[in-house]
């Protein structure tokens, strides 16, 4: 019985984006990467893996922290 | 004389309120600067991000056929971090490539930690870099496959 496969190894990424903001808070991202893993399992092969997305993002803010604070 | 002497007077109104209605509008005197004055929370503090996408996935087993065609797939990810500097977050990322097959479901997941590195430090341009301490695929059979193989196995085990 094959399943499942399992194979386990190490992998890097780079890519690029751009932040398009959207709120104080609010960013949107759009984004490629390539990445690339070597996996071993009962083989040993190389994979590449090219990515196009939308990555959302909320952040914090340091100013928020310090309000939070100074209430206290 | 009389028109010229109304844009004198008038010329000279101007000049004498444009100070004063400056003046109300300055806020003089002493007053602390944030770092939000002069950039305007570009990125500060903790950040969550979720991601959605498409990507073609290849791989080489080194068994003389060389790179295999491409596969598209969907691709989610997660990820959270802290910002280090205007340059500079860091965070933890986790990536899900799934593609449907009609037997089976092949999927490619990782777990890396990411840095995204902004050039310019007001600049909304970046570039990101990872190593993944895991990553790991799994072919997995459909539901039907696997409950005919069940059922198989079962019926084995019957006659047995």
């Amino acid at each position: 019985m094959s399943w499942p496969t399992l194979d386990v190894g190490v992998a890097y990424v780079v890519g690029a984006g751009w932040d398009i903001r959207m709120s104080r808070e609010l960013v949107i991202s759009p984004i490629v990467e390539w990445q690339h893993f070597t996996l071993a399992g009962d083989r040993t092969y190389h994979g590449k893996l090219l990515n196009v997305g939308l990555m959302i993002t909320w952040s914090g803010h340091e100013s928020d922290l310090d309000q939070l604070l100074s209430e206290e | 004389m009389r028109w010229l002497r109304l844009i004198i007077m008038a010329v000279l109104f101007g000049t004498m309120t444009a100070p004063l209605s400056a003046q109300h509008e300055c806020q003089c005197g002493l007053r602390e600067v944030k770092e939000s004055d002069n950039n305007p929370n570009r990125r500060s503090g903790i950040w969550a991000s979720l991601g959605a996408g498409a990507g073609v996935e290849s791989f080489n087993a080194y068994d003389g056929l060389g790179w295999a065609n491409g596969i598209w797939g969907g691709v989610v990810s997660g990820k959270a971090g802290l910002t280090v500097g205007q340059n500079l977050t860091i965070g933890g990322e986790g990536q899900l490539w799934i593609h449907e097959f009609p037997q089976y479901r092949r999927m490619l997941g990782s777990i890396m930690i990411i840095g995204q590195l902004y050039p310019v430090a007001r600049g909304d341009s970046f570039s990101r870099v990872g190593q993944g301490g895991l990553e790991m695929t799994s072919a997995s059979t459909t539901r039907r496959r696997l409950l005919s193989k069940l059922s198989g196995m079962a019926g084995a085990l019957w006659q047995a």
